[in-house]
């Protein structure tokens, strides 16, 4: 309640931050994401060794304090790797996004705008991504068009925008109405400029809550595709092809330093984007007043 | 009601079309040419050219498709390259697997994330109820088969309780109920992955639906009332909370078994997950695909009942 007295004369936005910062969990996933950010950028500063250094005589050795989480199976230093790999896996969580989320919010706005047929047949188009089994797709598409990242920013892309249409259509038919919208039309505004200057704009909280929590998608995918072979390819190190070391028995069951590190790493990843999103939800939605 | 669901069912039509669309288009964008490997290498190009043009392989491709849509409905899926036998009997003997594994784990997620679900929501903001929300988001944040291979490492290898994968002890010569023993030991540690990982969501969503319903009118009247608490939550609030929830069961089938892929592949259970990663390693795109249109099928299916289930659950809901 004092939230009410204090800050009603601040902007939404402010409303927003106020209620994010007071977020435990989420300012702690975006304590976490910022780490992990800096990390991804700084590697080639801070990793102890050259990412792909192989050092023969030192493959599958356990962790010593000269290679702190220990040697792969080529003899390459696994903490030099996992801090690459946040590069790769970070960035095909960014761009996947970045793709579904350009596609998704101009799908929506065009098929809740113009209504009738064209929202029609955007709306199946939706429904039968919907019903496609998601990771099936995904590895069928990722076989046919073969491994590399960029194939895998496109899939995970190209896979992830239909919910969002979904969220977004809503948004749109329930602005569309709105004496604003109607005031822009009487001034003679085009649809495109109603759309794009006065729309979407107001459906942003939405996007942002369904971005953020795209890049944990992207960065799970990229680990399960890249696990099957079917992503990321080796030496480039992304920690879903570091886990996919463990596709070999004795590595799963004693070499844990290889597989256990890359695993945790996208949990923590993941864990700490999803409460940020959380977070997000909760501090955007202005029925909440906590 | 019963126009509802007429129109309900007929909206399946055209994405069931568009869904047989796409599978048709991946069949053509995968390489290769699957009868390269059928036909005797001693046959001259003229042959081969005859026998290719006998079964349609030079038709236009809109010719193409309603042919092949024609057989995909009698059940005809195309013949896989690899076991050399009709792909619907490849799938069949597989997806039963893939059922089992994904019911009992639904069956099992269900029982724990309901009840779960509800004392954390009438706890709100105890520690109990912050245990289970942070452990909810780990449930969704973990990669499946990393999960997966935690549970063998640690349990099946380092401790020993569970065989590491596989359907039955190879071997073992068990009959009976020895057998259904065996069999269900194999499967405890793949359900145990795929419930928990559902279990969170579930969780979730039973959470916040009980948590909306609390803040009802009618909540507080049979409070006001005098009704013991008890009866409140479980009789009044959670029969309302439940119809949500039921929806995210219907939908999760879906969701648990393209999970199951990823989980199959790390326990060797011979379904349809572990089928498709095999056959698209093997280059044998028929099976890959047939098992994606089957798939789409009762995903399709399971959202329908969902929708329908949901309509005759919420007596509120009126359709036009």
């Amino acid at each position: 309640m004092s939230l009410m007295t204090v800050e009603s004369g601040l902007s939404p936005w402010k409303i927003a931050t106020a209620k994010l910062k007071r977020n435990k969990l989420a300012m702690f996933g975006l304590f976490v994401i910022s780490i992990l950010v800096a990390l991804a950028i700084l590697a080639p500063v801070i990793t102890p060794y050259e990412r792909d250094r192989i050092d023969m005589f030192k493959i599958y050795e356990s962790p010593t304090s000269e290679h702190k989480l220990g040697m792969d199976e080529m003899g390459r230093d696994v903490l030099t790797r996992l801090i690459y790999g946040a590069r790769i896996s970070i960035s095909v969580g960014i761009v996947s996004t970045i793709i579904a989320v350009v596609i998704g919010v101009i799908l929506g706005a065009v098929a809740g705008y113009s209504g009738s047929i064209v929202d029609s047949i955007i709306m199946r188009i939706v429904d039968v991504f919907m019903c496609f089994p998601f990771f099936l797709i995904a590895i069928v598409i990722a076989g046919i068009l073969g491994p590399s990242i960029i194939n895998l920013m496109l899939i995970s892309g190209l896979l992830n925008w239909p919910s969002l249409t979904r969220i977004v259509r809503a948004e749109v038919l329930s602005l569309k109405h709105c004496e604003y919208i109607e005031a822009a039309k009487a001034l003679g505004l085009n649809a495109r400029k109603i759309i794009f200057k006065h729309i979407i704009p107001n459906t942003l909280a939405p996007i942002i809550v369904y971005a953020t929590l795209g890049i944990a998608r992207g960065i799970l995918i990229e680990a399960g595709l890249s696990f099957l072979g079917l992503g990321v390819e080796q030496p480039v190190p992304s920690w879903g092809n570091m886990l996919s070391a463990a596709q070999n028995f004795t590595t799963l069951t004693t070499y844990w330093w290889v597989w256990i590190p890359p695993g945790f790493m996208v949990l923590v990843t993941v864990l700490s984007i999803n409460f940020l999103g959380d977070g997000l939800r909760d501090a955007l939605d202005p029925k909440i007043i906590q | 009601m019963r126009k509802y669901l007429i129109r309900r069912i007929l909206i399946i039509i055209p994405v069931l079309f568009g869904v047989s669309i796409v599978i048709f288009a991946l069949i053509h964008l995968a390489p290769g040419d699957p009868y390269s490997s059928m036909i005797d290498p001693n046959f001259t190009a003229e042959d081969r050219r005859n026998l290719l043009e006998a079964i349609g392989y030079y038709d236009p491709l809109p010719v193409k498709y309603v042919k092949w849509l024609g057989r995909a409905i009698q059940g005809d899926l195309g013949y896989s390259i690899t076991y050399k036998e009709p792909v619907l009997s490849v799938i069949l003997r597989n997806f039963k697997n893939t059922v089992v594994l994904s019911l009992t784990a639904l069956a099992l997620s269900v029982l724990m994330a309901v009840p779960i679900g509800v004392i954390s929501a009438t706890r709100k903001n105890t520690i109990f109820d912050y245990v289970v929300t942070v452990f909810s988001f780990i449930g969704i944040s973990v990669p499946i088969f990393f999960l997966a291979m935690l549970l063998i490492k640690f349990l099946s290898f380092d401790l020993g309780l569970f065989p590491i994968s596989g359907m039955q002890t190879i071997g073992s010569g068990y009959s009976g109920f020895m057998k259904f023993l065996d069999f269900v030991h194999h499967l405890m540690l793949p359900v145990i992955a795929l419930a928990l990982v559902q279990m969170a969501q579930l969780m979730r969503y039973t959470r916040s639906s009980m948590l909306e319903v609390i803040m009802q009118d009618y909540i507080r009247t049979a409070r006001a009332k005098g009704l013991k608490e008890r009866l409140v939550i479980y009789k009044h609030a959670l029969r309302n909370a439940l119809i949500p929830v039921v929806t995210v069961i219907c939908i999760s089938i879906g969701y648990l078994m393209s999970g199951a892929v990823l989980t199959e592949t790390v326990f060797v259970w011979p379904g349809m997950g572990t089928l498709v990663y095999q056959s698209i390693l093997n280059r044998d795109y028929p099976v890959v695909v047939s098992c994606a249109l089957v798939m789409a099928f009762f995903i399709l299916i399971a959202n329908l009942i969902a929708d329908i289930l949901y309509a005759f659950i919420d007596p509120r809901i009126k359709y036009e």
